[in-house]
């Protein structure tokens, strides 16, 4: 199946040669202009999202990098790429029948290229397929990516899956759409099975299954681990010397404050029990990640008092 | 249009599982001995339960065994390899 090609660096705007910083940094200055949490159009946010995150999820990934530069460099040459070393069909499929998603919030490009770590990928080396009763064989179990986004992960949310199965020898194309329903609460690496959705039984056999495997965007603010959230926080050396307390926003917009104690230290952790993603029992944490930042120049009366401090603290942050 | 409501912390009862995976209940006590898989659940009334990422990991070890004709020693080396790839892999979007 025919598939178009996609300029990740002119999605987020940065030179081929652009440095892991430099993407990264292009990446949260899109996604807070296009996250549909705060974005003006919220009908085309969404889209515009899950494409800045698509383009992130390949660019911020050197081995994915690589391969999609390589790609790329054979895009146009005798009618299309090269072979990507393990596609649609790459798994023992009855019949070599392939595969496409539609609603997973990836583009055909990156699920053909990209998912599942390099390649899309059947389930466990063709996981079913297996024999049954009476020469019966259960269909191959077919995996693809889900982006999830992290209000997705807050609130659950119902997806449309649409799976196209062609078979290479008819050239018929049979497209299997299901409504997926996305538990509040899910998290990275998490696989949601949709029993019988897979590729088809033989001689009776049942159908495999289609499994989902959660790969959570990526947000400019908030990282996410297990159920718990991280984000950073920069503090004025004062601020950290002298304690304060400061607004720190939380997913869904809101912010609560969060008193910073005195003698505060780049690297360390604040934790907001609670405003972590939610969890049976429990929900997870927040937590804030603090580092100090420093003016970029001073001068005048600023400089005079800096001067001072220099003079006058007895603070030695080395044993020499 | 039909509409699933997958629940990634199902869990399932060894019958169900060995239907699942083409497995054996010999095969499956022998990878909980191994450290493979392990139940969720233990009950002494309802016997062993398993979640879905068992499931999923005794059906990799079926197809290896079935249709590669893998033996335990190659079964073990990929799924330890996998495992790892899929640690490093998770560790690399964390520092993203």
């Amino acid at each position: 199946m025919a598939v178009e090609f996609r300029d990740y660096y002119e999605v987020l705007g940065v030179a081929r040669d652009a440095s892991q910083a430099d993407v990264k940094k292009a990446f949260r200055k899109l996604a807070r202009v296009h996250h549909p949490d705060v974005a003006k159009d919220k009908s085309t946010a969404e889209e515009k999202f899950k494409e800045i995150n698509e383009a992130y999820e390949v660019l911020s990934d050197p081995e994915k990098r690589k391969k999609y530069d390589t790609l790329g460099a054979n895009w146009n040459q005798q009618g299309g790429p090269p072979p990507s070393g393990g596609g649609y069909s790459s798994g023992p499929m009855p019949g070599g029948a392939e595969f496409q998603f539609d609603g997973t919030g990836f583009s055909d490009f990156f699920e053909q290229y990209f998912s599942g770590g390099g390649a899309r990928r059947s389930a466990g080396f063709g996981g079913g397929g297996f024999p049954g009763q009476g020469g019966a064989r259960r269909g191959q179990d077919i995996e693809g990516d889900l982006m999830v986004t992290l209000d997705e992960a807050f609130h659950g949310s119902m997806r449309t899956i649409a799976l196209r199965k062609s078979d290479p020898r008819t050239g018929q194309v049979v497209t299997d759409e299901v409504q997926v329903r996305i538990p509040a609460g899910i998290g990275e690496g998490q696989r949601l099975r949709v029993p019988g959705h897979g590729g088809d039984g033989a001689g009776g056999g049942a159908d495999g299954d289609l499994y989902l495997r959660v790969r959570m965007a990526a947000h400019p603010d908030f990282r996410v681990k297990g159920h718990d959230l991280f984000r950073d926080l920069e503090l004025a050396p004062w601020e950290a010397v002298l304690g304060t307390t400061v607004a720190v926003n939380i997913p869904g917009g809101k912010s609560v404050q969060v008193k910073i104690p005195s003698g505060t230290g780049s690297g360390d952790q604040l934790r907001l029990k609670g405003y972590g993603l939610p969890k049976k029992g429990a929900p997870g944490d927040l937590y804030v990640e603090i580092s100090i930042a420093t003016p970029p120049s001073v001068d005048g009366e600023e400089r005079v008092l800096w001067e001072k401090l220099r003079d006058v603290s007895k603070f030695k942050p080395r044993e020499d | 249009m039909k509409m699933i409501s997958p629940d990634p912390h199902e869990t399932h009862p060894i019958e169900v599982v060995i239907r699942m995976t083409g497995s054996s209940r010999r095969k499956i006590v022998f990878y909980c001995g191994k450290g493979i898989v392990s139940p969720v659940r233990r009950d002494t009334d309802e016997g062993w339960h398993f979640d879905e990422e068992s499931v999923i990991r005794l059906r990799h070890i079926e197809a290896l065994r079935q249709q590669h004709r893998m033996n335990w020693a190659a079964i073990q080396t990929i799924i330890g390899l996998l495992d790892e790839v899929e640690a490093l892999r998770a560790e690399l979007r964390w520092r993203r």
